[in-house]
């Protein structure tokens, strides 16, 4: 499927006024699932992987694994699995020793449509990612690879923690954006940030491509019924979904079969 | 040849009593530590971001998720150890490691050759938000601080890597036998960090540091590192302005010396005249 595909699919879902759903997944068995759920859009990447392993998800940005690795270890499966709904590949750019076409080609040989810049440096502090600049290994390469692979006609994915990487990642080709919100503290105004925040990255991707397709993810939106209430009133088209249709929904839907499985075989006296 | 922490310890205090500077260094290539061992270096340090400083990329590439970090370390001691006979060699273990068992880490570390343990890659690098979710998750610096007491138990020598005084004293609470009084990724030469604290700033750090060490155990070890500390004149000012015992080199033992050098020595052969 291409990238003008795609997007034309998305669109017709926001002219309906539905929200579109990115399903992000680390296994084959959830990404069944979202496929079963109608996922838009399937992602795999290597936070996904950690948190489906029962590890903490932050480890993506920590040196105990290649990340790139971990997603290809479950791209076939996802791939698979997903049936007809287009599945991305998370990519990691900044080893310096992995050339970015070899990545893609490998992307493409796992029959994924595109790829998204994960794990991403806007995780770490102004000062690392100045340094991470400095050595060569930051924004910029995540910046190049949006680049590479619109110009090889695969879907590009940008995650975006500010206005300015959004126009950066869509000017470089990225079609779609996710508009990753700051760590929620839970007050009252933490839906009012998030749309805030998500908005300015909004205006800033559909200023540079009327078309794109913007997605928010992260802060308070973790919930079916806050993401809806903060659709309704954003002007993102759609929501990427994470641990909250992922870690969560599993372990609580495990442990209630195997709760009710264990359920006693007669009444107590 | 291993060494106990005992015979390192005497060696090092026998050094600091004669009020001469101790020097430590990161040997990220055997050649490196082998000319550290002749020279007579006090300590050879060996840890993942080594082999990417001199492979020519930035040391902060081994704080990324490209690579096993303590996997490198443990491949890295075969070409290390063999080079310095007589250096004791530090392993670096990243103590957030999902996969391992620290205690069977350490004792791996100990049969291929190394020392001690020292904290690399350690979580003192990230700061802010990162941070606070990776101190909170078992993944962060807390977890460093039980590696030195572990080490402590087993009688194996540390040098810890301290970014700030709360740091600095979690590790000589846990036993650390020697603090490295980080001030920031080194600058200078052709991939160094391009944000440091000036001189004066980072020798004000240090002293802190310093302090707050021996505030916890008045014979903790200390020694200078990183940030504007590039070079022997640098570092001479930092001796003048703190309590510090000795310099932690890494880049600027390794990667700084090597590449004028090699730069000057290309270039002397490129000046040469052809008889034609």
């Amino acid at each position: 499927m291409s990238p003008d595909a795609i997007i034309a699919s998305l669109r017709d879902i926001v002219a309906q006024a539905r929200p579109v759903v990115m399903a992000g997944v680390g296994s084959g068995l959830t990404a069944a699932g979202a496929a079963n759920g109608g996922a838009h859009l399937i992602a795999a990447y290597s936070t996904a992987v950690y948190r489906c392993r029962g590890l903490p998800s932050v480890l993506s940005f920590l040196p105990y694994d290649n990340a790139n690795d971990l997603a290809f270890s479950v791209a076939a499966d996802v791939v698979e699995q997903a049936g007809a709904c287009p599945v991305i590949l998370g990519l990691g750019v900044h080893d310096p020793r992995a050339a970015v076409d070899g990545l893609l080609d490998r992307v493409e040989a796992f029959g994924a449509v595109g790829i998204m810049n994960e794990p991403f440096v806007g995780m770490y502090s102004a000062e690392i990612r100045a340094d991470l600049d400095t050595a060569g290994f930051g924004f910029r390469r995540e910046v190049a690879l949006v680049e590479r692979a619109a110009t090889r006609n695969m879907l590009a994915y940008a995650w975006a923690f500010t206005p300015d990487e959004a126009r950066k990642m869509v000017g470089s080709g990225a079609r779609v954006v996710g508009a990753m919100l700051g760590p929620s503290r839970d007050d009252d105004s933490a839906l009012e940030r998030a749309l805030a925040e998500a908005d300015a990255i909004a205006e800033a991707a559909l200023a540079s491509d009327p078309d794109v397709i913007v997605l928010a993810h992260g802060g308070p939106l973790t919930t079916p019924k806050i993401v809806r209430e903060f659709l309704l009133r954003s002007a993102c088209h759609g929501y990427a979904t994470g641990s909250s249709a992922e870690r969560r929904p599993v372990i609580e839907a495990v442990a209630e079969a195997v709760r009710r499985f264990g359920a006693p075989l007669r009444e107590q006296r | 040849m291993a060494f106990s922490r005992s015979q390192i310890l005497e060696k090092l205090r026998a050094k600091v009593a004669a009020g001469q500077p101790l020097i430590m260094g990161g040997a990220g290539i055997g050649l490196v530590a082998k000319i550290m061992d002749r020279s007579g270096i006090d300590v050879i340090m060996s840890y993942n971001t080594g082999p990417f400083r001199m492979d020519g990329h930035g040391s902060l590439a081994g704080y990324l998720a490209y690579g096993d970090a303590n996997q490198i370390t443990i491949d890295l001691a075969r070409r290390i150890v063999p080079m310095a006979p007589n250096t004791p060699v530090i392993g670096g273990i990243g103590a957030a490691d999902p996969y391992r068992n620290i205690d069977d880490l350490l004792t791996t570390y100990l049969e291929i050759g190394y020392s001690g343990i020292t904290n690399v890659p350690t979580a003192g690098i990230y700061d802010g938000v990162f941070r606070q979710q990776i101190d909170h998750t078992g993944l962060g610096y807390p977890e460093e601080a039980r590696l030195v007491r572990k080490c402590r138990d087993r009688d194996i020598f540390t040098i810890a890597y301290a970014f700030t005084p709360d740091e600095v004293r979690q590790v000589v609470e846990a036993g650390a036998d020697v603090v490295g009084a980080h001030v920031g990724l080194t600058t200078g030469g052709m991939i160094g960090a391009g944000y440091a604290l000036d001189l004066d700033a980072a020798c004000e750090r240090t002293a802190q540091l310093c302090a707050a060490a021996r505030e916890v155990r008045k014979d903790v070890i200390v020694v200078a590192h990183g940030g504007p500390f590039e070079g022997p004149k640098e570092v001479q000012h930092c001796y003048d302005r703190t309590d510090v015992d000795g310099f932690l080199a890494a880049s600027s033992v390794e990667r700084l010396p090597v590449e004028p050098v090699l730069a000057d020595v290309v270039q002397s052969y490129k000046n040469l005249k052809l008889k034609r």
